[in-house]
């Protein structure tokens, strides 16, 4: 086994690796821009490497700084998180080209998913449906206006190297396939350093089931199980569940061996996810393969017990997965939300900022996945994912119950998030009913306001802060605790 | 005599809690009791003076307003008519427009990215761009004005757009 691991990530997920690495008597090494001097996952580390420039390719894109922190630090193998470099062939090559192990996929492998056209021509050949659109990478907007018309609009027009909702577009007129594609084109080059995109017919109203699977580098592949990530907004998940509502067991059965076949195909060894699209009439199309850690990973963590991170390490070694396809079982309902900087009463507009304070939920089947502290900057230069909430339960209904009160039980101040909007969205009557799409999300936002219910309470929170602002510049430090006060009492105050 | 007004968010709201005792309010964590109901919440100052509250999940920004409190001047209303500003701190990517141009509304002019998501800002109406004063690369923060559309030439019996 490994004795030192770089984490070639930052926030939540850096974090979430660290614990599982100090877990297995791993040292961790963590790597930071100077944007993150004060970050958290720094201080969850055992050591740490500076990186320098914030620009995310002169840091956290920068393989060759990377695998020189991993170098000099004395770490054998490099885990890449999610995002960043986590899917990039490149990487991996050059990571085991330095004598380096890469926890994830082998470079192959990934060179094969995360060409998007690639991935979709090895499983429509393994005979698993895939969504109608082009086979070939493309940025040639003549070109692709062309296919547009074959395929039949709207289309998606995605990165060939693309994830995350990175570098996508829908687009319903014609007239505007231009700009989408030279704008999908500028963000797939920028995030994935690649401007290939290709088309994708869009279905109406799909459901968004993924099935997470594991294989070690001997033919052992199991799965485990499904998520549902049909909440959506920009074609980013931010409220995942499992079960899905949407499956009976022939279907789950069905889409599970699919899920295994894909991996099979593919060749896969590690953690990663076979995501389908799932139409109103229950058909399944294969949409792409994740060759890493989710996001969500923590839903399918919290339903099989398995700590994902562990194994991935573990597969990385060289080590057989200890176990077969019928001895895992996933119990009751898990829900996850993610928390980004954004504003949802303003078209989920990211939010920069200092984080002022941040309270997060605990209790009995509350899982808390933070990357952020009170006192720091949320970048401007990277994602804004600030944290994920899960929770697990004996059911749905009751899951749904943890996930409101875990979300009241969440402050974060400083920079908007969604939390609000979640607990209307994860409360509402639709969600309730599990009859949800991947446009759910967009829609009820657009009809969604915050409640007044809240603003009298905010009146009332400047006359608090105001009266413990005087109280402490006026009490002497050793006065009576308790003691009756005019301070203590707010009644008529103010007027 | 009339409860003080408080902005919060869009909205303008009057304090009306009373029989409010304080439990107990530490460094931004407030308990209180009004009518037997227990309120649980967390403020912080935010640098710009107003104040961040939570309450159950409810997150408000709350400003006290002052009796010659007037509404925060609006770029496109008042005064600047057509600039272009961005929603959120970003990083200018794309120049669409140069001086002179004639626009119809809605037309992208700027991209701007924030979080590696890139936003197309639209002219705001019809007309011709006075101004450019973004520059590709640039930080630019809400309010900043990074394209000016004017009045259609047409109107002002101008003429001098080539578009």
């Amino acid at each position: 086994m490994f004795r030192k691991v770089l984490v070639a990530n930052r926030g939540e997920i850096a974090i979430r690796i660290l614990r599982t690495l100090r877990e297995m008597g791993i040292t961790g090494v963590a790597v930071f821009s100077d944007a993150d001097r004060d970050a958290p996952h720094v201080a969850a580390a055992d050591e740490a490497v500076p990186l320098g420039d914030p620009e995310p390719a002169r840091s956290y894109l920068n393989a060759g700084k990377l695998i020189e922190a991993a170098r000099t630090t004395g770490c054998e193998a490099i885990h890449p998180g999610y995002g960043f470099l986590s899917e990039s062939p490149a990487f991996a090559r050059a990571v085991r080209e330095a004598g380096l192990v890469f926890i994830g996929p082998p470079a192959e492998v990934m060179a094969l998913l995360a060409d998007k056209t690639a991935a979709r021509r090895v499983m429509a050949d393994a005979g698993i449906p895939v969504v109608p659109g082009t086979f070939e990478p493309a940025s040639d907007p003549d070109l692709l206006e062309a296919e547009a018309r074959r395929i039949g609009f709207p289309v998606l027009v995605k990165a060939a190297l693309g994830g995350g909702g990175k570098g996508m577009r829908v687009v319903t007129d014609p007239a505007r396939l231009r700009e989408a594609v030279l704008a999908a084109a500028s963000e797939a080059s920028a995030a994935f350093a690649d401007a290939g995109v290709f088309l994708e017919k869009h279905l109406t109203r799909p459901r968004h089931v993924e099935f997470q699977v594991l294989a070690d580098a001997h033919g052992g592949i199991v799965h485990l199980f499904e998520r549902e990530c049909s909440l959506q907004r920009r074609h980013q998940k931010v409220v995942e569940e499992s079960p899905s509502p949407a499956l009976d067991d022939a279907l789950r059965g069905s889409m599970a061996r699919a899920a295994v076949t894909a991996a099979r195909a593919a060749g896969y060894v590690g953690a990663g996810t076979i995501e389908f699209l799932l139409d109103e009439d229950g058909h399944y199309y294969f949409l792409e393969v994740n060759a890493r850690l989710q996001v969500e990973h923590p839903i399918t963590e919290l339903r099989t017990g398995m700590d994902l991170v562990r194994r991935q390490v573990e597969v990385a070694a060289g080590l057989p997965l200890p176990f077969r396809q019928e001895d895992l079982c996933a119990r009751g309902h898990a829900i996850e939300c993610r928390l980004y900087a954004e504003d949802p009463a303003r078209g989920f507009a990211p939010s920069p900022g200092r984080i002022l304070a941040i309270e997060t939920p605990a209790g009995p089947g509350v899982r808390f996945d933070g990357g952020v502290a009170a006192g720091t900057e949320v970048p401007v230069h990277y994602d804004p994912i600030l944290a994920k909430v899960a929770v697990v339960a004996e059911d749905r209904p009751a899951a749904i119950a943890r996930m409101l009160r875990a979300l009241e039980e969440c402050t974060v101040l400083g920079v908007e998030t969604p939390i609000e909007f979640l607990i209307a969205a994860v409360g509402s009557e639709a969600f309730r009913a599990g009859d949800v799409h991947t446009g759910f999300l967009e829609e009820f936002a657009a009809a969604w306001r915050p409640q007044g219910d809240a603003d009298p309470v905010a009146a009332l929170g400047w006359r608090l802060d105001q009266a413990a602002g005087v109280r402490s510049a006026r009490l002497a430090p050793d006065a009576p605790r308790g003691a009756p006060s005019p301070w203590r009492t707010l009644r008529g105050f103010g007027r | 005599m009339s409860a003080r007004r408080y902005q919060v968010g869009d909205r303008v709201v009057e304090d009306v809690a009373r029989n409010v005792r304080v439990l107990s309010s530490v460094r931004g964590r407030h308990v209180v009791l009004m009518q037997g109901r227990v309120l649980s919440l967390r403020t912080a100052r935010s640098p710009d003076g107003g104040l961040w509250v939570s309450w159950r999940g409810r997150t408000r920004r709350v400003r006290l307003l002052q009796d010659d409190d007037v509404k925060r001047p609006d770029p496109v209303v008042d005064g600047l008519h057509g600039a272009v500003t961005p929603p959120t701190p970003a990083v200018v990517v794309r120049v669409l427009v140069g001086v002179g141009d004639r626009v119809v509304r809605g037309q992208a002019v700027i991209v701007v990215s924030a979080m590696k998501m890139e936003t197309t800002l639209a002219a705001p109406w019809d007309g011709v761009v006075r101004e450019v004063r973004a520059v590709v690369g640039a930080r630019v923060r809400p309010g900043d004005v990074l394209v000016l559309v004017g009045d259609d030439p047409g109107s002002e019996g101008g003429g001098d757009g080539t578009g």
